[in-house]
């Protein structure tokens, strides 16, 4: 008869406990929120940051937005007297080969080149070296044509064009890339073949669905905005609450250490969320509603986004328990947590490609971001679902690791 | 006044400005984590963006997928010259000095276009580029040897655009085939390129030019956000309302402070240069005397940056809010890490709105003898800028309550 009676006040016990368990989650949220709404840095964190990130990188790398100004090139030529192959025909191929980098053409009709004479010599009839020259104007590429190029080109061939550049300018190296297609044509064109037989043809694989370059950085700056939170959220909040006694005022009140747990996760996720709606939104604003692409920000939406952002969650939130176990400043908070979260936003990829450079693509595999950024894009933009869920995996095993850690190594009674 | 009066009072304003310099030293070698990351923050940069846009493109190594549908035989006969192959082999297959040479390592991708086309197979890999020689590609290149009017014989070339090095790859695959199709079709070359690197760089690598940005970079962001966050929590906490009281002028704290970020400056400066020169083998004999006063103007200019933020801002955590989104535009924008004429042409333009433009291009300018002469502007702007962000800084620092 006794346990009949004690069943229902069980479960009625059980169902108050779970009852007062998520009303000290909702005031933990609660009491976020409203220091939230009063704290600036969180505001910037979750909100601006993102943004002044994404218009940044979207204008740096976009394809789009490129710089369409001229490579300047330095040219210094040798007289060429050119040779008389028929009484009305004179060949110059020094003068050929001038106007074919002068009038290259990119698709927009801009020029390719801008191309500077080096004289030959200077005011006191010195001979000027080509090199020096390009030092002394700043230049970064000087292509150097020998006397009667084309004499020499006809009779005593092969022959080499000086080509004298900044080893460490980029652009220098792509207007290379460039003269060493003129060359190869001009190679051609003087062995009598109009086009090579022998050609590629490049694919983008991701034509098709039409993604634009801004869009491949989405996932990365939701990933590195929702670490911000995380990390630097959490040890901000930890150490603030540990130098008030606020840990200790808890410790004897009947909220337990999973549910401070619980609920700093909770409100990181709904940070995440905050993030993720604010850059979605500029990314629509800025990149895609001047080509009337209303449901972009439909496409890009889906539900694995939830558990992506969960496993986020775990990893950062873990990362900031841990980390504000080692700071107990609140001053040296922001500090300890940018050192944690700066290097990992540039190693992880989520900004630049970083596989091809040997340690760091090594250093890059070892962090939860680089996971958590692959599965957004497979999830959101490239819409690749077994990539998508092999990373969701890995960051759900990194997150799990990381999280058990910061709960073992938060303590609310010894603070 | 008479002389021995102005000797007193400069005498007693070197003292305070001492006092309040001293009082931060202590302050800092006593907190454990502001000397650590003092220490760490510098070297950490170096090494993350020495790696990131330092690394020289010899120090890469890219893997290249490929698929070679291209049989040997067709109806058993058996090519006696087979492109396939020798592009390949071009490309480094089964050849480590080539291989190591192109920066190139070839994968076979090993799958039947019959059940997946390449595009889904790049995908669904996550594979940054493929290259696929289609079947009869060898037969095709073989009949325009004597057919002229014989359609093309292409490859494939598969890219994912978000792996921005697929246009290096393509690049060089590009240059391989051109070769091929020289020799190939006995094409003489009778114009060649020769490259030299320009003759004062010549000794110079990549993390040689990056040394001065870095350091710039990370003075930039130490030196802005301890100042605000030091002078935001001073008034938090009430001790400049206290120093409001005693004969400390306002110009001879913020001179303490200012001259206390140029030492921090010129001890980042030294450890980024040591790590450089450890990790990357950066070239000492690039240091110019006149990298000192750049150092010293350029802290000065961020100090006082620093302060006219803090003036504006009440919180801590909001001053470094305002800093971080000050400094980050600044690092990216202004030509320390990447060469300002990569952007386009409206963010060169806001570039040139940033102090950090002008150092480092001061920096660099000192580091050849060659682009010395253009040391002159960008060195006249950055101790404009000290002078003027120093006076700006102390004029606006206010010690009341407001």
């Amino acid at each position: 008869m006794d346990e009949t009676n004690d069943k229902p006040k069980k479960q009625n016990a059980f169902a108050i406990e779970i009852g007062l368990i998520f009303k000290r989650l909702g005031a933990y949220i609660t009491a976020a929120l409203i220091d939230f709404r009063r704290s600036p840095l969180t505001i910037f964190f979750t909100v601006a940051y993102p943004i002044i990130l994404i218009l940044l990188f979207g204008a740096i790398f976009s394809n789009e937005n490129l710089s369409s100004d001229p490579y300047v090139l330095y040219l210094q030529s040798g007289v060429d007297e050119g040779y008389e192959i028929s009484p009305t025909q004179r060949l110059n191929f020094t003068d050929d080969f001038i106007t074919i980098l002068e009038e290259m053409e990119r698709n927009d009709s801009t020029s390719i080149f801008d191309v500077n004479n080096i004289p030959l010599k200077d005011e006191q009839n010195k001979p000027i070296d080509a090199g020096q020259y390009l030092e002394e104007v700043e230049g970064y590429i000087a292509i150097v044509i020998p006397e009667n190029f084309t004499q020499e080109l006809l009779f005593n061939s092969p022959i080499n064009l000086a080509v004298i550049m900044d080893e460490n300018s980029q652009q220098a190296n792509i207007a290379l890339k460039i003269l060493d297609n003129v060359i190869y044509s001009f190679n051609l064109g003087v062995a009598g073949y109009n086009d090579t037989q022998i050609g590629m043809e490049s694919t983008n694989i991701f034509l098709e669905e039409d993604i634009e370059y801004f869009e491949f950085l989405i996932p990365g700056i939701i990933g590195v905005a929702i670490m911000n939170n995380g990390v630097i959220g959490t040890i901000n909040r930890y150490t603030y609450f540990d130098k008030k006694g606020f840990f200790r005022k808890l410790s004897s009140s009947p909220m337990k250490k999973g549910e401070v747990v619980l609920g700093e996760a909770s409100w990181t996720f709904l940070q995440g969320l905050i993030s993720i709606i604010a850059i979605l939104l500029v990314g629509w604003l800025v990149f895609k509603i001047g080509d009337r692409d209303f449901k972009w920000i439909i496409d890009v939406l889906d539900w694995k986004i939830i558990p992506i952002t969960i496993s986020a969650v775990l990893n950062f939130t873990g990362l900031g328990m841990i980390g504000s176990r080692l700071i107990k400043n609140p001053d040296s908070a922001t500090a300890a947590g940018n050192f944690l979260t700066f290097p990992m936003m540039f190693l992880s990829g989520a900004f630049f490609e970083v596989a091809h450079i040997p340690v760091i693509s090594i250093v890059s595999k070892m962090l939860p971001l680089t996971y958590i950024v692959d599965a957004y894009r497979a999830s959101m933009i490239t819409i690749n679902t077994s990539v998508a869920w092999f990373n969701i995996g890995i960051s759900f095993a990194f997150g799990i690791v990381i999280f058990t850690i910061g709960i073992l190594i938060t303590k609310l009674s010894e603070r | 006044m008479t002389k021995e009066n102005i000797g007193e009072k400069i005498r007693i304003s070197a003292r305070r400005i001492g006092a309040i310099f001293s009082s931060t030293a202590l302050g800092w070698i006593r907190t454990g984590p502001a000397l650590f990351f003092t220490f760490i923050y510098p070297i950490v940069m170096i090494l993350l963006f020495g790696y990131i846009f330092g690394a020289a493109p010899d120090d890469s190594m890219y893997t290249l997928y490929y698929l070679n549908e291209d049989t040997y035989q067709v109806d058993d006969q058996l090519y006696s010259n087979n492109p396939a192959l020798l592009l390949l082999q071009n490309l480094g297959l089964e050849n480590e000095t080539l291989s190591d040479e192109l920066n190139l390592r070839l994968v076979d991708a090993n799958f039947s276009t019959a059940i997946l086309s390449p595009e889904n197979w790049t995908k669904e890999n996550d594979v940054p580029y493929l290259l696929l020689i289609p079947s009869g590609w060898s037969a095709a290149v073989n009949e325009s040897k004597t057919n002229v009017t014989a359609p093309k014989a292409n490859i494939e070339f598969y890219y994912d655009p978000s792996y921005t090095s697929y246009f290096e790859i393509q690049s060089l695959v590009d240059n391989v085939l051109q070769e091929l199709n020289l020799n190939e079709f006995g094409i003489p070359t009778l114009i060649a390129i020769e490259t030299t690197t320009t003759p004062e760089r010549q000794s110079l690598d990549y993390i040689d030019f990056y040394v001065p940005g870095i350091i710039m970079v990370t003075i930039s962001t130490a030196g802005m956000m301890g100042l605000v966050g030091m002078a935001t929590e001073e008034r938090q906490t009430g001790f400049i309302f206290k120093l409001a009281a005693t004969p400390i002028k306002k110009w001879e704290w913020a001179t303490a402070h200012l001259f206390w970020q140029a030492v921090m400056g010129l001890m980042v400066a030294v450890l980024t240069v040591l790590t450089g020169w450890i990790a990357f083998d950066f070239n000492m004999t690039t240091i110019h005397p006149l990298m000192i006063p750049i150092l010293i103007f350029g802290s000065m200019t961020f100090g006082g940056l620093g302060l006219i933020i803090a003036r504006f801002v009440k919180r801590p955590e909001a001053a470094m809010a305002a800093t971080m989104s000050f400094v980050f535009p600044q690092m990216f924008l202004s030509g320390a890490l990447f060469p300002p004429e990569t952007l386009p042409e409206y963010l060169q333009i806001i570039a040139k709105f940033f102090p950090l433009y002008y150092i480092s291009e001061a920096m660099r300018s000192v580091m050849l003898e060659s682009t010395f002469s253009n040391v002159w502007v960008p060195l006249g702007v950055t101790i404009a800028m000290g002078i003027v962000f120093f006076i700006l800084g102390s004029i606006l620092t206010v010690w009341r309550k407001e």
